[in-house]
């Protein structure tokens, strides 16, 4: 028996498996053919539809793989043979020479010397830009050493060295040349294939022009354009002048849904295009226009960014191109616009494909190795006995586009699904601990160390360095300053841990990207030296200074100056922590008993975990039981819900039906449920499978002469309808007012209406676009085509009741393909209907402060990375109930989510941020103020006699240090002192430029990181201050800011709205509301100009009011005079 | 307003094979048409779909090429859907006087120019009286009544009989009938197949041997369609060509010559024949090859097929010209190709072009290779 898991492929999909297991405490063996790991996601620049920075939210997570202590990467290495049983397979692995040793530091002297150059294949390989033999794919890259392209290099291991260069300047010996092939066995208990997709190429497709037509590209290569790391340095330029494109056409489905190429559709490309037709318009490409046949944009959050793209003036056209032709250097097109009917000609400066995605060129050999199948297309075959990530082999897995095209979010929940299955071949888990020895004792005086990063050009190509290095090296306390190329690199990390030893540091400041995404990299580092994590502090001169003011230089040099300043003040008050450790109840509850649910504890049991679930009707299997067939694979809704049913049971579930949660109480490992029939449970953590309602199809009342059905009626009436002519009208409820696509709709339509034409009956389907973006689902669609099923298409854009009209055995709407009015005779109109959250168990979510989605399903940690979680630790989202899913996702979803909570409780404990409140007894006048304005009763003990903090209950939001009239509450470097040194550092120099923002970390700091992604410049002279949350600001902070000769101040925080807040806090942001009234209140009494002082709430997303917060600040502070600045000195200074 | 009649597209669908249904109206079709802007393809395939026949007389232009097949995404035959929609038309005595004119000459004359019966064979350079021959030729009406088609004719039969050929022509019979399929009278059209299969049979011939993709097309593929079932191989020249050099019966010698080969639409995309004129080309020492952009099965289009060779389709010369257009740009003056439409359609054009460009059947290159 092993307790070892293989993962195969180590981009996004193999990643989240890895990091899932190894959590749960196995071990991984992740093996990739390629030099490093990241997969395609490392190269991206962005992701759809939050635009979030691809390797930045990726970057964390592969840092987090190399470093982890249960996981082994094997790069340059490919499976070739599996033997033996699921729990004790031997697997034979050969890895190719990298012809360089791990002592590496990336110094890039070899790179320099080395003379032989080749396409660099990322950038697509044609030339668009260039690489050494000797080379790193992407500057984050882990494993960070360089690699050999032998291939290229000139000399031919193992008798032909005509080429020494490499070898001459590497200081470290790290080149070696009589590294050969070697063949690792290992036993592995079971495995996961996550080798992802390669793309097609157009060139085949004559009709595009691609590598005929210069300026026409992939859409590859049009990503790495607008990557500030690519060829171009972030520019749209044409390839064929390297001028800017000021027109392009975005064409999708090259080579998909097409018969003479791949039938499927690829399912993430309608998304990508029109992520790209965004990004092309803030990259300053003025006329954007996109062919498309449907717009497939069905997850969660889709519909939404396809209205932005809408509003943002993107021309979204139905229709195909003609033969490109290239006509004094532009692209000429011809294509018809469907909805109009009218041939369009057209020039573009440039033509962007999104060709279809392929198979793994490697799949066929390594199904081989490890003997499973491929379907028909030469993806993995997966779906076996209905488990969508189970392969025809037991034991072995499949997660993401091994099994056909996926995007990032579905592929990291099968890849957290596919781990959960893998567990079960582990008969017992064993987690160790991460050791980390302390070795650094002495820590004051401060000794800091300073890096500057570079972040390749991205700061470094704006913020003068040399000047930030010079004016932060004569702080007292500073011992070592000094700039790196990235920071964040595995050899930087290393290094700075060498560093800290060598120098004796004891704090660390990075002045570079986001704390949010990088903090954890730095502590990585101090750990490494024995440095106590909590003794590093970052400065944010990337995200809230090089990106956002890229054209004022100077200005920028100076706000970096003053960030790392602050960070240097800041670092002064740490002190160093330990994580507190909770100790869990190993015992997750699932609240409800659909076939997420059932699918969901099953899996959670399996994996070892006591398991309970709670369903509060007397049946299980939620709505799926009342499935007739499920589309696309046509199995019954009443099997399936028996198998799952059969499975719980047999592995422990405790079913409790008819049961319901009355009340939660707690946190993560430790929650208190009280359930209906009275019995009180502890659990660890809890799954909320708690799915979704079918639509009311309101629109649609006062028709109910029988002839009306929905989609559901007509699977309890087992598709026996009478009438020859039956009508589906799609959309019902969906894709109108604000809410989304409902996803499992048209495949479900399909399969219905393809069974009721082979019935004989005339079958017509009115729809917006066709969404079966899987391959079963297109097959259903072309056949049901072939089989003469009508589709009527009307407008996308409008609500369905209002386009279709029902009257006298008849439906008629404006088909916009002939753009006419069309009538068809109906004798039954089916209503398929979309799926609504479900609004029933808010008792639940809002005890457990899980928030909703602007649609009201339950909102997920991250929408690309954590599709699983809630934003709640312990809580966790299983199926429809974080949005609309078709069956076999739903499946996948529930054993992330099992996964997710198994990997949470599998250690015994958990470990909790110890940066939280203290009360120091001395100062305290044991008032109580502090209780009453916790929002999570962390703070206890009784009036005028003792107050105190609950360690494990404290969040850490700093609410009670803004409530603390006699400043007795103490939290590492948020204090009050701490920020005013803060403060004092940064309002040092002409003081009256520069308005302080004070923001909380979550949505409003988030704004401002995300500002930074899209580039989007604001007036720099505003200062911001990183808090816990607005809660933690206090008058004393806003005086000092105007007593130090701010302009102007603003308090910046989450959103409150009437249904809720974003707060992360649970509403301590109400708090901020109320002081802020009363300090308004304070600065009118003294007569000092009341606009000076602004609250601004928004969120992370909504970067657009983060940046009119900063033009506020900006214009408010250009009217105040510096007489005005000393007067208000003068008056506030009278003031307690 | 369309009033959707059930009945209606059942019957529309039906007559073009069921390859309406297949349709999801991307609209690839209307703009890759070698026609340019002259058929709203996607429309009238929309029109059919809801049960309506076309009105706008579209589908009397279309030259058949399919070109649109090989770029549609479902791989929808909307030539056949045309057909379907010409017979539905000439059944509703719709069809254009135009070509109801040449019915008439067919009827009368036995082609389609309508030129006298009794000169359909004046080209032969020497009667072929073979009692057993090894190979009969079906000529095809525009190679038997073209001065230029003659000349290829007579060259074939001058390769055959280099080969050691006993060479036969199929007398009896007339026109193949593509035009009448094409121009949708199903009654005339299967009578014209009877009487040419019965006829053919009584010479119990081995090989029937083609020179025109059409005739080919129409033997092969329609003809069993309309109860004309051939015995013979029926063999297309290029493919018997190909096969007796493979044999070695035929040693071309070497020639110096640039050219390019364009596929007919009835040989390459209909038939999938597209190797065995290349093979042919390249048995041939010294010839500098070069393919154009479109080639094989996305070969473009003379303009000729489908009744466009035999109406004033001022359209069709678009689509003439700008294969042309691409013999030029692949760097050559030379352009090969084994169809007597597409020599007769580019020939012309390049004249009205004043272009310098040759067109050669194979049977051209071969007879000169072979001194």
């Amino acid at each position: 028996m092993s307790d070892t898991i293989l993962v195969i492929g180590g981009g996004i999909g193999g990643i989240r498996a890895a990091l899932d297991l190894a959590e749960a405490g196995a071990k991984v063996l992740l093996v990739d053919k390629g030099p490093v790991i990241g997969g395609r996601m490392a190269i991206l620049d962005k992701t759809f539809p939050t635009l979030d920075c691809s390797i930045c939210i990726e970057g964390p997570l592969i840092g987090e793989v190399i470093r982890h202590p249960n996981i082994e990467v094997i790069t340059l290495a490919e499976v070739i043979g599996l033997e033996g049983e699921p729990g004790d397979f031997k697997v034979k692995i050969y890895q190719y020479p990298r012809y360089v040793t791990e002592d590496c530091t990336k110094c890039g002297k070899c790179e320099e010397v080395c003379p032989v150059t080749v396409p660099f294949e990322v950038d697509g390989g044609k030339g668009l830009s260039l690489r050494k033999a000797i080379y790193i794919p992407f500057p984050q890259a882990e494993p960070g050493v360089y690699v050999i392209d032998i291939d290229n290099c000139l000399n031919d291991p193992p008798g032909y060295f005509p080429c020494d260069r490499c070898i001459r300047v590497c200081e470290r010996d790290c080149i070696d040349f009589s590294m050969t092939p070697r063949v690792i066995e290992r036993r592995v208990a079971s495995v996961i294939v996550a080798t992802g997709y390669e793309l097609f190429d157009p060139s085949g497709m004559v009709r595009y022009g691609f590598g005929r037509i210069p300026d026409v590209v992939t859409s590859i290569e049009f990503d790495r354009m607008l990557n500030a790391s690519g060829p171009s340095g972030g520019e749209v330029l044409r390839p064929s002048d390297h001028k800017h494109a000021h027109k392009i056409l975005f064409i999708t489905c090259v080579g998909s849904r097409d018969i003479h190429n791949v039938k499927y559709c690829s399912g993430f490309c309608c998304m990508y295009t029109l992520k790209h037709a965004l990004q092309a318009k803030q990259h300053g490409v003025e006329d954007v226009t996109c062919l498309f046949m449907d717009i497939r944009a069905y997850g969660k959050g889709f519909e939404d960014f396809y209205w932005r793209a809408k509003k943002e003036g993107i021309k979204i056209t139905k229709g195909r191109p003609s033969h490109l032709s290239y006509v004094d250097g532009k692209v000429r097109v011809r294509y018809e616009d469907t909805n109009e009917g009218r041939v369009v000609e057209d020039e573009y400066d440039m033509v962007v494909l999104a060709p279809a995605v392929l198979p793994s060129g490697g799949n066929r050999r390594l199904a081989e190795a490890l003997g499973i199948e491929l379907d028909k297309y030469g993806f993995i075959k997966a779906g076996v006995n209905g488990d969508p990530v189970a392969t025809t082999r037991p034991g072995v897995y499949v997660c993401g586009s091994a099994s056909g095209p996926k995007d990032i979010c579905d592929t990291v929940q099968e890849g957290s699904a596919a781990a959960i299955r893998a567990l079960s071949h582990i008969p017992e888990l064993k987690p160790g601990k991460e050791e980390f020895e302390e070795k650094i004792k002495d820590v004051y005086p401060p000794r800091i160390g300073v890096f500057v990063c570079h972040c390749g050009s991205n700061i470094a190509g704006v913020v003068d360095i040399k000047k930030v290095m010079d004016s932060v090296k004569d702080i007292p306390g500073v011992v070592h300053v000094e700039d790196l190329r990235f920071a964040c690199s595995a050899a930087s990390v290393e290094y700075i841990a060498n560093l800290i030893r060598e120098k004796r540091l004891n704090r660390l400041v990075v002045s570079a990207c986001s704390p949010a995404t990088h903090l954890e990299v730095f502590r990585t580092a101090a750990k490494m030296a024995g440095l106590n994590p909590y003794l590093v502090e970052m400065g944010n001169i990337r995200n809230l200074d090089s990106w956002v003011h890229a054209n004022e230089p100077d200005k920028a040099t100076i706000k970096a100056i003053d960030y790392t300043l602050a960070a240097i003040e800041r670092s002064k008050a740490l002190s160093p922590l330990e994580p507190i450790i909770v100790p869990v109840v190993k015992r997750i509850l699932v609240v409800g008993g659909g076939i997420a649910g059932l699918f969901a504890a099953a899996a959670a049991a399996k994996a070892g975990i006591e398991t309970i679930l709670v369903e509060k009707e007397d049946e299980l299997g939620g709505l799926v039981r009342n499935l007739y067939k499920i589309a696309p694979t046509g199995i019954s809704g009443e099997e399936l819900v028996r198998t799952a049913v059969k499975e719980a049971e047999e592995s422990g579930v405790k079913i409790y039906t008819g049961t319901e949660v009355e009340s939660v109480d707690g946190f993560a490992g430790q929650f208190k449920v009280k359930l209906s029939n009275g019995a009180e449970v502890e659990v660890g953590a809890i799954i909320l499978a708690t799915g979704v309602v079918p639509h009311v199809p309101v629109e649609w009342q006062g028709l109910g002469d029988g002839k009306l059905l929905t989609n559901l009626d007509l699977e309890r009436m087992r598709y026996e309808v009478d009438g020859d002519n039956i009508v589906f009208i799609s959309c019902v409820g969906s894709r109108r007012d604000g809410r989304g696509c409902s996803r499992y709709c048209c495949t479900s339509m399909m399969h219905q209406a393809l069974e009721l034409r082979r019935r004989g009956k005339n079958v017509v389907v009115f729809y917006k676009d066709i969404r079966t973006y899987t391959k079963e689902a297109e097959e259903l669609y072309r056949e049901a085509l072939r089989e003469g099923v009508l589709f009527i298409r009307v407008d996308p854009d409008k609500p369905m009741e209002e386009l279709v009209k029902i009257s006298d055995g008849a439906v008629r709407a404006r088909d916009q393909l002939i753009a006419d009015e069309v009538e068809v005779p109906a004798d039954k109109v089916v209503l398929v209907l979309g799926i609504d959250p479900n609004r029933e168990v808010k008792n639940i979510t809002e005890a457990l402060k899980v928030s909703e989605d602007r649609e009201g399903y339950l909102m997920e940690a991250h929408p690309k990375l954590g599709p699983a979680e809630s934003m709640v630790p312990g809580i966790f989202l299983a199926g429809s109930a974080q949005g609309p899913k078709m069956v076999e996702e739903t499946i996948s979803h529930a054993l992330a989510a099992a996964s997710k909570a198994v990997s949470l409780l599998s250690k015994g404990y958990i470990e909790r941020e110890p940066i939280i409140a203290q009360i120091d007894q001395d100062k305290c006048i044991k008032c109580g103020a502090c209780m009453r304005a916790c929002t999570y009763n962390a703070i206890k003990g009784e009036v005028r006699k003792h107050i105190y903090v609950i360690p494990a209950l404290c969040e850490g939001c700093g609410n009670c240090l803004g409530e603390c009239p006699v400043n007795a509450i103490r939290m590492p470097g948020f204090n009050d002192e701490d920020i005013f040194k803060m403060m004092e550092a940064m309002l040092k120099e002409e003081p009256m430029k520069k308005p302080i923002a004070f923001t909380c970390y979550w949505c409003s700091y988030a704004a401002a990181d995300n500002t930074g992604i899209f580039k989007i410049q604001y007036p720099s002279s505003p200062r911001l201050i990183r808090l816990p949350c607005s809660s933690r600001v206090n008058w004393r902070l806003v005086k000092k800011a105007f007593m130090l000769g701010a302009p102007a101040v603003a308090i910046t925080g989450c959103r409150i709205t009437e249904s809720g807040s974003d707060c992360h806090y649970q509403w301590a942001n109400r708090s901020t509301v109320k002081r802020y009234n009363s300090m308004k209140r304070i600065i009118e009494k003294q007569g000092i100009r009341s606009d000076r002082l602004i609250l601004s709430l928004f969120g992370a997303p909504e970067v657009d009011k983060f940046v009119e917060t900063m033009r506020r600040l900006h214009e408010i502070a250009q009217t105040v005079t510096e007489d005005e600045i000393k007067e208000t000195i003068e008056k506030l200074s009278k003031i307690k | 307003m369309i009033r959707v009649d059930f009945e209606n597209r059942r019957r529309i669908a039906e007559a073009a094979n069921g390859e309406p249904y297949k349709c999801f109206q991307c609209g690839t079709c209307t703009v890759n048409c070698v026609l340019g802007d002259v058929i709203p393809v996607r429309r009238e395939i929309r029109y059919i779909q809801l049960g309506v026949v076309p009105s706008d007389g579209g589908i009397w232009r279309c030259v058949t090429c399919n070109f649109c097949r090989s770029q549609c995404p479902s791989d929808v035959d909307i030539a056949a859907i045309f057909r379907g929609l010409r017979r539905i038309n000439y059944d509703e005595k719709r069809s254009p006087e135009e070509l109801n004119e040449v019915l008439w000459r067919v009827y009368e004359e036995g082609n389609p120019l309508g030129s006298p019966r009794g000169e359909r064979f004046a080209w032969l350079n020497r009667l072929v009286a073979n009692p057993n021959p090894d190979v009969v030729i079906y000529t095809c009406c525009l190679a038997a009544y073209d001065k230029r088609g003659q000349d290829i004719l007579n060259k074939l039969i001058d390769i055959l009989n280099k080969a050691g050929l006993e060479v036969g022509v199929f007398r009896d019979g007339s026109c193949c009938g593509d035009i009448v399929y094409h121009i949708g009278d199903d009654y005339f059209y299967e009578e014209i197949v009877n009487e040419n299969v019965e006829k053919l049979e009584n010479l119990k011939p081995s090989v029937v041997l083609t020179v025109s993709p059409h005739v080919y097309h129409n033997l092969v593929n329609l003809y069993p369609r309309y109860g004309g079932k051939i015995s013979a191989k029926v063999m297309h020249h290029t493919q018997f060509l190909y096969e007796i050099i493979n044999e070695g019966r035929l040693k071309p010698n070497k020639l110096d010559a640039r050219l390019t080969y364009h596929d007919p639409c009835y040989l390459a995309r209909y038939n999938g024949i597209v190797e065995e004129p290349r093979g042919i080309i390249e048995a041939i020492d010294g010839i500098d090859f070069v393919e154009m952009l479109h080639n094989k099965y996305e070969t473009l289009c003379c303009g000729g097929g489908g009744g466009g060779i035999w109406t004033e389709n001022m359209e069709a010369r678009r689509a003439t010209r700008d294969r042309l257009m691409e013999v030029a740009e692949a760097d050559t003056d030379t352009m090969v190709t084994s169809c007597p439409y597409c020599i007769r359609m580019f020939e012309d054009e390049a004249k009205v072009m004043g272009s310098d460009i040759k067109v050669l059947d194979v049977i051209d290159v071969l007879h000169s290779s072979l001194g």
